[in-house]
């Protein structure tokens, strides 16, 4: 409920005050406006995120909705560029949880992301796994090699 | 995204009809104001407490379209019945403040909005899937859960996301997550629409909130002001479209703080409290933060409440209406860290009470909080708009309040100050690199806390309001009118 107990403020310092707070806001979202868009064009994507959903799409359909799947890369964990694909990867994949393959070696299925070409099978079979499908731009679906 | 939009509207609907049911029937005089703060309440806390559901049917191995939107057409049919059969009580409310500027402000306040929805569209353009935290571990956990019976356990395992630190938070509370999952569950389809129609809903909510609640304590011509400062704060409107966490707890910590305002200044109102020890339970829904936050708050109404009574027996009463109103969603999180996150807490708190000591007798690591505050306090706005500046100049113009009468409101500042203080904690006793501790995450604690600072801010400052012509005045220059007129 409003109260009454404050004097009412009306005089010409108020009203202007109170405007310039509101050009001022309006300016500052403009700003905020700009700023947004030059970062939009700059840095689309940032993260991959939104490439990684479209370069796993299509292996999606190969791999069980709910496996745990082991992780193949030639980027590596503990660097920010190999951290932010490994993430987008398994933003991409979920619901099915992803795992670098060395912490999970009883996975049935694997899932390679690559950032350059190179002999795909060969880096699944250093692990145990045989080559399913290469699905392009770096992405390859693996199973566990039957002994 | 027009599913994921539908899909929100039963949440709407119920946490709009709870607060009517709670609420006292006093409301801002004016009309768009008092649906803006009912609807705004009500979504905030409806997506709060469908969340809880969603979560409570996943974990029974029970979710399900059918058995999430069964449940939610029963809570709607009893909410509606209860609000047909309520008694309308007469609504006693003092009529509206008017400033003669208030058109200027509602001008300024639309032009910054719609500038603001510009600023999120091109946001969500470049992310959709948004930043970050967003996709490593909201998202993330989101679609696990939405996963059904088989995946919903990845969101809460502790190898989630390669044990990474700054990624796999598997004992984080699951309010976002659980949302977005139901959204995307109801839609059929797991777009990243929903993520991002969740935090808009979120963000608007909080300012609607926000407005509504300073219009219904003060008038309008404050409420608009209020709306515009924070939409001048770029470091608060920027994050809506990350897709984090802290938009929503910065909701509840409104909701929470907002009500208790309320409840202070109406002889403690049992049903004002519920909604509020709500808002709080659902906080700590939300985020670790939010834990602290409730027990913070909770302490701040024994406290104010045995003020009141002069005697602790006095203290019972608003503690047990606030508790009650906390129960489901504090209980729901309770649940979820003992019997449902995986054993062990988070991996930057230290292993020992000794280790804990000797970071907190690090005064370098006092000088490095105190700067990284300082400086995400700067980087709020920009210098020429600073929300900062904002308000200094408000200050000036407008006045504070009396001094008896700010008093009794500044207590309303414990809660967020005991949160912030709990946060200068863990930065300090944090096992992370500090520099990377506090580059990740300080800017957003402001962040979390800035709706309920400028809610109070706007409490204690007098609102800009037209003079009202006495009565008698009116009567005899309208007596005047009708001579000349003859």
């Amino acid at each position: 409920m409003a109260e009454r107990k404050n004097t009412p403020v009306d005089s010409g310092r108020v009203v202007a005050g109170v405007l310039a707070v509101a050009v001022l806001t309006v300016l500052a979202a403009l700003n905020s406006y700009q700023v947004s868009q030059a970062n939009a064009i700059q840095f689309a994507d940032p993260y991959g995120a939104a490439l990684a959903e479209t370069r796993f799409a299509a292996a999606l359909e190969q791999l069980p909705r709910d496996a745990v799947l082991a992780y193949v890369s030639d980027m590596r964990l503990g660097e920010l560029a190999g951290t932010t694909a490994y993430l987008a990867a398994q933003y991409a994949l979920a619901p099915r949880m992803v795992i670098p393959a060395e912490e999970n070696p009883a996975a049935e299925w694997a899932v390679g992301n690559f950032s350059k070409p190179s002999d795909y099978a060969a880096a699944g079979a250093k692990i145990g796994f045989t080559m399913v499908r290469d699905f392009g731009s770096g992405v390859i679906v693996y199973r566990k090699a039957k002994p | 995204m027009i599913l994921a939009v539908l899909a929100t509207l039963p949440f709407i609907a119920l946490g709009w009809m709870l607060v009517r049911l709670l609420l006292p029937p006093q409301a801002p005089g004016s009309g768009w104001l008092r649906w803006a703060m009912e609807i705004s309440l009500g979504a905030g806390l409806g997506a709060g407490l469908t969340s809880c559901v969603y979560f409570l049917l996943v974990w029974a191995k029970a979710a399900s379209r059918a058995s999430e939107l069964g449940v939610e057409a029963v809570a709607l049919a009893l909410a509606a019945w209860l609000l047909v059969r309520r008694k309308q009580a007469e609504a006693n409310a003092a009529p509206p403040l008017r400033f003669s500027w208030n058109w200027a402000l509602r001008l300024a306040a639309v032009l910054g909005l719609l500038l603001f929805l510009m600023d999120f569209s091109q946001a969500i353009g470049a992310s959709p899937d948004g930043e970050w935290d967003a996709f490593s571990i909201w998202n993330v956990r989101a679609r696990f859960l939405a996963g059904g019976p088989s995946t919903w356990r990845y969101a809460v395992a502790a190898e989630s996301s390669g044990k990474l630190l700054g990624a796999s938070h598997p004992g984080y509370p699951l309010l976002l997550s659980a949302s977005v999952a139901r959204v995307w569950m109801l839609a059929g389809d797991t777009s990243s629409g929903a993520p991002s129609a969740l935090s808009l809903l979120f963000t608007l909510a909080t300012l609607g909130l926000m407005c509504g609640m300073i219009a219904w304590m003060r008038a309008e011509s404050a409420a608009l002001l209020a709306l515009l400062v924070a939409l001048a704060t770029e470091g608060f409107v920027s994050q809506a479209g990350s897709q984090y966490a802290d938009i929503p707890l910065s909701f509840f910590i409104l909701a929470t703080v907002g009500l208790l305002a309320y409840a202070a200044e109406h002889e403690w109102p049992a049903s004002v409290l519920a909604l509020a020890g709500l808002a709080a339970g659902l906080a700590a829904w939300t985020k670790n933060e939010g834990l602290a936050f409730l027990l913070v708050a909770v302490a701040v109404v024994v406290w104010r409440a045995w003020r009141r009574a002069g005697a602790w027996r006095g203290a019972i009463d608003p503690v047990k209406w606030m508790a009650a109103g906390a129960a489901p969603a504090a209980l729901v999180t309770i649940a979820f860290k003992v019997w449902v996150a995986p054993p062990g807490g988070e991996a930057v708190l230290p292993k020992s009470f000794g280790e804990a000591v000797a970071k907190l007798g690090n005064g370098g690591r006092w000088g490095q909080v105190i700067g990284s505050f300082l400086r995400n306090l700067w980087d709020l706005g920009v210098w020429w708009a600073h929300p900062i500046l904002l308000l200094a100049l408000l200050a000036l113009v407008l006045g504070f309040v009396r001094k008896q009468e700010a008093r009794s409101r500044l207590w309303l500042l414990l809660p967020v100050a005991g949160l912030l203080a709990a946060d200068v904690g863990v930065y300090l006793t944090t096992t992370a690199d500090l520099g990377w501790h506090l580059a990740t995450s300080n800017s957003r604690l402001l962040v979390q806390v800035w709706p309920a600072v400028l809610f109070v801010f706007f409490l204690l400052v007098r609102p800009p309001v037209t003079p009202e012509p006495e009565p008698v005045a009116v009567a005899a220059g309208e007596a005047e009118r009708r001579r000349k007129k003859r």
